[in-house]
């Protein structure tokens, strides 16, 4: 049969249950017999320390081992059983689950099944963009006479100013939504694996990665489900909350399922997040000061 | 009767990286990314370019044929297109063949990060040292 040594995760076979040493690490790995009976409760008062072994008594007998503090039962997530719970059922159960009790429930993820977890992800990412997709298109075509103005007191050579940006801004046309709602699930797919690579280049760096990429694309995989959240209408708050849910989850997730902790999960998390977040901060202060050129343009020639 | 999964053939990880490393030279070659005009928002902000500045430029003059126009761009980011189409080259031809990568041990993938951060940081630097002699 085959086991897994909870210390370095690597797998050997061996043919005898209960405790023997991992040929990789050197760990004592407890394998409980599956056969053996439940252990029996424990003595009502253990005898004192100094009292010894009472006469006559050897080693204790044989009997069943007691399960290891790591130890845990994997399974499959429900998204898994999707043909055999219906797919929305297994959709929503799997979402809750990600969402209320990620520590447990990727601590117990059976890992192997990340076709599933992809899956997961990029149904969640489409449903968000085509939500998205369609309010873009509403807030642009109600807003298109604001930002045609403001687009005309652009100077020249603004970064705004090209005909593919002013077309975007301008509200996309009803083919263009289109467009984007069929494109959203290769871009997701496109999002999950390389966000996953990045995570996983960061975890090998804090020696954080022993389950291997496998392991890491389906906890993103799962956490990116809840991407969903951007889909409600609050323009703004909504992909906030989801993006920060999703990093909760994808550090509890990575921490449990890798069994790295989660103090080098959040390191290998947050680390391109807070890169990026450095070009996103200068971003907002481009964008804002932007902002503020062009309505102190309108405001001018309006006076 | 349930079917029996065992040895049906499945798309694996090395092949969905293959297949976005084709489709970014596809974009890369067709698509008129560099007419999006888009000012980095780090280098709006500060006048320096940030760590992954160029990168576009980069993708999209080597799917040109222009080696050194990319290099000069970003020298990461031709190294990491070259390196992204070749890898999807290289795994359409072992799927033809019915070869198998090569294992890489923990070891190696952890040195092949530090590697690519430091390749990252060297990125930057020069990206940082071109714009401080740029006129």
């Amino acid at each position: 049969m085959l086991a897994r040594c909870a210390h370095c995760q690597k797998t050997f076979s061996t043919d005898r249950f209960g405790v023997q040493s991992c040929p990789h690490c050197g760990s004592a790995v407890h394998l409980a017999d599956p056969a053996a009976p439940p252990p029996a409760p424990p003595p009502p008062a253990l005898p004192p320390a100094s009292a010894g072994p009472p006469p006559g008594a050897g080693a204790p007998p044989p009997g069943p081992w007691p399960a290891p503090p790591g130890a845990v039962a994997e399974a499959s997530a429900p998204f898994v059983r999707r043909r055999e719970l219906g797919f929305l059922n297994a959709f929503v159960q799997t979402w809750k689950l990600v969402a209320l009790q990620p520590g447990a429930f990727f601590r117990a993820l059976r890992l192997g099944e990340s076709g599933s977890a992809v899956l997961f992800g990029v149904v969640a990412l489409s449903v968000s963009q085509a939500f998205q997709a369609v309010y873009g298109y509403l807030m642009g075509a109600a807003m298109q006479g604001t930002i045609q103005g403001m687009l005309k007191g652009l100077p020249e050579g603004s970064p705004f100013g090209s005909e593919i940006v002013q077309t975007w801004a301008l509200g996309r046309t009803p083919g263009g939504m289109v467009g984007q709602i069929l494109a959203a699930p290769l871009l997701a797919v496109a999002a999950i694996y390389l966000s996953a690579a990045v995570i996983h280049l960061c975890l090998l760096l804090f020696r954080a990665g022993p389950r291997g990429f496998d392991c890491t694309l389906t906890v993103v995989g799962y956490a990116a489900g809840l991407q969903l959240v951007a889909a409600v209408p609050v323009p703004g708050l909504a992909p906030t909350a989801a993006t920060v849910w999703f990093l909760v989850a994808a550090i509890v997730g990575l921490g449990e399922a890798q069994r790295c902790g989660t103090g080098r999960a959040a390191a290998a998390t947050l680390l391109p997040g807070l890169l990026l977040c450095l070009c996103c901060c200068g971003g907002a202060v481009a964008f804002f000061g932007t902002l503020q050129s062009l309505f102190q343009g309108v405001r001018g020639s309006t006076i | 009767m349930a079917r029996e999964r065992t040895g049906r053939s499945r798309l694996g990880h090395a092949e969905v990286f293959a297949l976005l490393g084709a489709l970014s030279f596809l974009a890369a070659r067709f698509l008129p990314l560099l007419e999006l005009r888009l000012t980095c928002p780090f280098r709006a902000a500060t006048g320096l370019p940030c760590a992954s500045c160029g990168m576009t430029h980069a993708f999209v003059l080597l799917a040109r044929g222009e080696v050194g126009p990319a290099l000069a761009a970003s020298p990461l980011g031709a190294v990491l297109a070259a390196g992204a189409w070749s890898f999807a080259l290289a795994d359409a031809v072992r799927v033809l063949l019915g070869a198998g990568w090569p294992r890489v041990g923990q070891g190696a993938a952890r040195g092949m990060a530090v590697a690519a951060l430091a390749a990252a940081g060297a990125n930057w630097a020069y990206l940082l040292l071109a714009a401080r002699g740029a006129p």
